[in-house]
């Protein structure tokens, strides 16, 4: 124990120093093989087959460097190529909302405040979606306007279908059963595909949306509502990231440090201002310093957006006057904590420094812009610093740097981190040997995680697998843990919703707790989930379980595939008593018997944790 | 002395082998309990803010349609209520239930904290305790804690939805039934029953704390459901409801409380109500939105028939809309609201309350009705008075809930 603290101290102190030497560590306590398993259980979002015994083979010391650098890893090229029809994840918040009109904008051209698109596509779209509009705010007794009700095709002019189909095709696509819908409109050249899609009724192309691979669905979505179809690309673009990248522990990261800096897509412009959000402000400081990550959060349109920062204005300018919304929430949830030592004078205080912090047309370029005539000049003290007066936006830099360098944020910040990805109630030491860190190197992240990591806390037998997993890892571990392949996402996004989890859909500030008794309210969720994804009955999901079970194989040797591949033969004896018990019981043949076996392990209560 | 829920087990398993299982579970073990039937409470948050003032409109204050020159609803479209208010016409199906004293409402309430941010005032509503951020867990599932009994429910507190809400969190159970006819596990084959039963010896003999009793609660709420045929469930009385998120629920959550399957408290939410544009006065964002609340309510009130003695239903809202409407045909987030109570117990027809006033001194920040009723004190009262709770200082620690302040909208 002594010889790892040294060493420990030694890698804190070494800059550079990527990895300490294992031989001391008290690994007594758990196996090298169960080492890379809590590894990859704890800085993935789960194991695939076959992947411990390759970063075995890597060594773990390689695959923690790598991992803790994920630009040293090239992505897979089958996650990009699932992302690149996904056009707007690449989007400039202008760029989606001159793309996909959101409503508000749909109005601003019915009342002839905003201009048509050029595009042919689109302006046909947004001709639609202005008759809609338009008839619905003339509407006399408030009912829903045509064309949104659910016999009418989904664009209102579309021709009928008839005159691209043959009766028997309009009759399998609109009334026959899924795999006839599906197979008429593969059979069709995707210039008339679109045409058909757009003439469906929308019962049908409802139902048909999750059945369709993803970027069918998109064109889809496009014509019942272009602005769904951004909310498509980024929640499918997450549980595909999740599932497919190499760079899992950024990943992980990336969604650990959006929920710390949570924004509700919910909230008015907030839906087009997330995505951007995710991907500039959030995923490129994952592994970088605190203080950049968190002056992004901040001049971040969703941010200044959701905290209602960017309608802060000095009251002298505008009666409106100051919103608090942010100068709280940045000291309570995203540096100090809630027990950080602020008092509401410094709430208020905060929130001075930040009036002026805007956002430019935001239903337009929706850009960053620090206004000074809204700014609030006068003297401020934030924390026992005195402010003087005449600043401009270099007050809301100053609070930056005070938050950023407070010892209550390295404690708040090395807390939440160690709860996600060590213990809902970690050790205290932990805790502080990782705020050690982040004090002294002035908030690198990445030196803050591989001071946890390699620490002896994280490596402790109590500390195996007994996380309980949140919805989204419960789907996605079990998704990658069979091998399973994600055609279209977004079946899966609504089952981690039903789960408890909406993506991106947090309402308040707080974001979602990382401990476990929050989600186990809702258990049939998670086992009903498992039962479907090992019948291979999820729309957009491909399941093959005869890896698991060979056409020959008798079923002991099926049962322990199983266990090998999902729990990597760490089944506690309850677990296989009960389902040895059940599977014995079940008619037919081995390999027809799988689909039980993998709903029993996965829903099991080893799986359910990590 | 064996548990209720053994009891229950047993008699299950009797009705399996004599080959008979109703088509819903009509008596159960919790039917009666001593001291005769429970009684039920069901809370409905409006998350949003609704405008209170257009939907128990105060037509005898003439600053009313000052302010609101497009949105106000006309003195000749209102469904009068006492000569001073009115309920907006989209609430035509309850005007019946005011009208036989089963309905009141209680204007003004609200919480003395300040915030009007959606989240917190959520929060602090549903954690009863305003300006606390800190509270993990909600007033209901104190509230329940402080009766706690051996041998209770496992659906003795349900969430109509995907989570339970902070209102139910805590250290009494409480179960998330999202879709009452998706509330099962094991798959469609016929091995559905011995895979769920699987399942729950797995959880049963599981050592971990949060997974085990989780799995205790789902299994044998899913027991105690089995019977229940929600796809043919047929409301009685010729109850109507609208074919929405509420009407869902409230559907479902009525035949929870006639299957006798020990619900006593109960939860759903409906939102949509920020009405910051558009929300209009006779029609509008808001009277579509207004008119689907009613029917919900009114057709659970009508299918309830007979139970309709043991329960009470409340209202309520994070906060309410300004009083002045905005330059977008809407209002902006505002202060205090209104809260409906409905039930056997409630003594109706009448809009309880100390009215401030809309005059400008009158006003809250010169711009909101001002909170005249705490929104603890309607909570404490149906509380104390309908379940029978105390102490209520459990129930909304930091906060001294006096009855001789309460409104008195229930019989004693």
């Amino acid at each position: 124990m002594l010889k790892l603290r040294r060493i420990g101290i030694g890698v804190g102190l070494a800059v550079g120093m990527i990895a300490p030497a294992w031989g001391q560590a008290p690994r007594d306590k758990l196996s090298p093989e169960q080492q890379v398993v809590q590894a990859l259980n704890r800085l993935t979002w789960g194991i695939k087959p076959g992947e411990v015994a390759a970063v075995e083979k890597l060594g773990l010391k390689t695959w923690l460097r790598q991992q803790l650098h994920p630009h040293s890893i090239p992505e897979n090229p089958e996650l990009t190529a699932a992302l690149e029809p996904l056009a707007s994840l690449r989007m400039t918040p202008a760029e989606m909302m001159a793309s996909y009109p959101p409503p508000l904008a749909i109005l601003q051209m019915a009342r002839g405040r905003r201009p048509l698109p050029t595009d042919p596509k689109l302006r046909g779209v947004v001709e639609t979606e202005i008759e809609v509009a338009r008839l619905r705010m003339n509407s006399k007794n408030g009912a829903p306007a045509p064309g949104r009700g659910s016999d009418e095709p989904v664009v209102m002019s579309a021709p009928p279908l008839e005159q691209f189909l043959s009766a028997d095709q309009v009759q399998a696509l609109e009334s026959g059963p899924m795999p006839d819908r599906l197979a008429t409109l593969e059979g069709l050249p995707q210039a008339m595909r679109q045409q058909v899609l757009a003439s469906l009724p929308r019962r049908s192309a409802q139902q048909l949306a999750p059945w369709l691979p993803l970027g069918q669905e998109r064109e889809l979505a496009y014509f019942l509502m272009p602005q769904q179809v951004t909310n498509l690309d980024l929640l499918g673009a997450k549980v595909l990231r999740a599932v497919y990248s190499k760079r899992q522990l950024e990943d992980v990261l990336t969604d650990f440090w959006f929920n710390h800096f949570n924004v509700f897509i919910g909230k008015g412009q907030d839906r087009t201002l997330v995505t951007s959000y995710e991907r500039d402000a959030i995923r490129p400081h994952v592994l970088g310093k605190f203080r950049d990550l968190l002056l992004a959060t901040a001049e971040s349109p969703a941010m200044l957006f959701y905290l209602d920062n960017w309608q802060s204005v000095d009251p002298k300018v505008n009666q409106r006057g100051i919103n608090e919304n942010y100068g709280r929430e940045v000291m309570e949830l995203h540096t100090l904590g809630v027990d950080g030592g602020y008092t509401q004078k410094d709430v208020t205080e905060v929130a001075r420094c930040f009036t002026g912090w805007t956002i430019r047309q935001p239903l337009r370029q929706a850009t960053f812009f620090y206004n000074d005539r809204l700014h609030d000049h006068g003297a401020k003290v934030v924390l026992g610093v005195k402010i003087p007066a005449g600043g401009g936006m270099s007050d809301g830099l100053k609070v930056m740097d005070i938050l950023a360098r407070s010892p209550a944020t390295a404690h708040h910040i090395s807390y939440e981190l160690a709860q996600r990805f060590v213990a809902d109630d970690p050790p205290p030491a932990l805790v502080d040997r990782m705020a050690a860190t982040f004090l002294r190197t002035d908030g690198d992240l990445r030196q803050v995680m591989e001071t946890m990591i390699h620490t002896p806390e994280f490596w402790q037998p109590t500390y195996f697998r007994d996380k309980v997993k949140s919805p989204l890892e419960t789907v996605v571990s079990s998704v990658r843990a069979l091998g399973a392949d994600v055609s279209n996402p977004t079946r899966l996004t609504q089952i981690i919703a039903a789960m408890g989890q909406p993506l991106y859909a947090k309402q308040p500030p707080r974001g979602y707790r990382p401990t476990g008794g929050q989600w186990a309210a809702d258990l049939t969720a998670r086992l009903n989930f498992v039962e479907m994804l090992a019948a291979n009955r999820i729309p957009g999901v491909q399941v093959d379980l005869t890896p698991f079970a060979p056409a020959s194989a008798p079923l002991a040797t099926v049962e322990q595939n199983f266990y090998q591949a999902l729990l990597q033969d760490h089944v506690s004896a309850n677990i296989q008593t009960q389902i040895a018990q059940h599977m014995a019981t079940v008619p037919g043949l081995p390999p027809a018997k799988a689909m039980q076996i993998a709903a029993l392990v996965l829903g099991s209560p080893d799986f359910q944790k990590h | 002395m064996p548990t209720r829920r053994i009891f229950l087990k047993n008699s299950a398993l009797a009705m399996v082998g004599i080959g008979v299982l109703p088509q819903w579970l009509a008596r159960s073990a919790y039917a009666s309990t001593v001291g005769g039937r429970k009684k039920i409470l069901v809370a409905i948050f409006q998350r949003g803010a609704v405008d209170g003032l257009n939907v128990v409109v105060p037509y005898g204050e003439q600053v009313y349609y000052n302010l609101r020159p497009t949105i106000a609803v006309p003195r000749g479209s209102l469904l009068d209520l006492d000569g001073f208010f009115g309920f907006h016409p989209s609430l035509a199906a309850l005007k019946p239930l005011w009208q036989q004293g089963h309905l009141a409402a209680i204007h003004a309430t609200g919480s003395p904290d300040p915030t009007r941010s959606h989240f917190d005032a959520q929060d602090f509503m549903e954690s009863g305790t305003p300006g606390l951020k800190s509270t993990d867990d909600g007033w209901l599932n104190r509230a329940i804690g402080l009766d706690a009994y051996a041998g209770a429910s496992p659906v003795r507190a349900v969430a109509m939805g995907p989570q339970v809400p902070l209102t139910l969190q805590g250290h009494a159970p409480a179960v998330a039934i999202n879709n009452l006819n998706a509330f099962r596990v094991g798959g469609p084959g016929p091995q559905a029953a011995s895979i769920t039963a699987t399942f729950e010896a797995m959880y049963d003999h599981s050592s971990d704390a949060v997974l085990r009793p989780a799995g205790q609660d789902t299994f044998a709420a899913l027991r105690l459901l089995k019977g229940l045929d929600p796809a043919n469930y047929q409301p009685e009385n010729g109850a109507v409801y609208p074919a929405q998120a509420l009407g869902h629920s409230l559907r479902q959550l009525s035949q929870l409380i006639k299957a006798d399957v020990g619900v006593e408290v109960a939860f759903a939410d409906v939102g949509g109500w920020d009405h910051h544009v558009n929300e209009g006065g006779v029609q509008g964002q808001l009277a579509n939105n207004l008119r689907q609340f009613g029917d919900a309510i009114a057709a659970f009130w009508t299918d309830l028939g007979q139970r309709q003695e043991d329960v009470v239903l409340v209202t309520m809202s994070e906060f309410g809309r300004t009083v002045h409407e905005n330059g977008n045909r809407g209002t902006d987030h505002g202060h205090a609201n209104a809260m409906f109570v409905l039930g056997g117990a409630v003594r109706g027809g009448q809009v309880y309350g100390l009215w401030p006033g809309l005059g400008a001194d009158q006003l809250y920040q010169n711009r909101d009705l001002a909170v005249t009723t705490d929104f603890r004190d309607v909570l404490s009262e149906v509380v104390a008075r309908h379940l029978g709770v105390e102490p209520l200082g459990g129930v909304f620690p930091g906060y001294q809930a006096n009855p001789a302040k309460f409104r008195n909208f229930l019989r004693t």
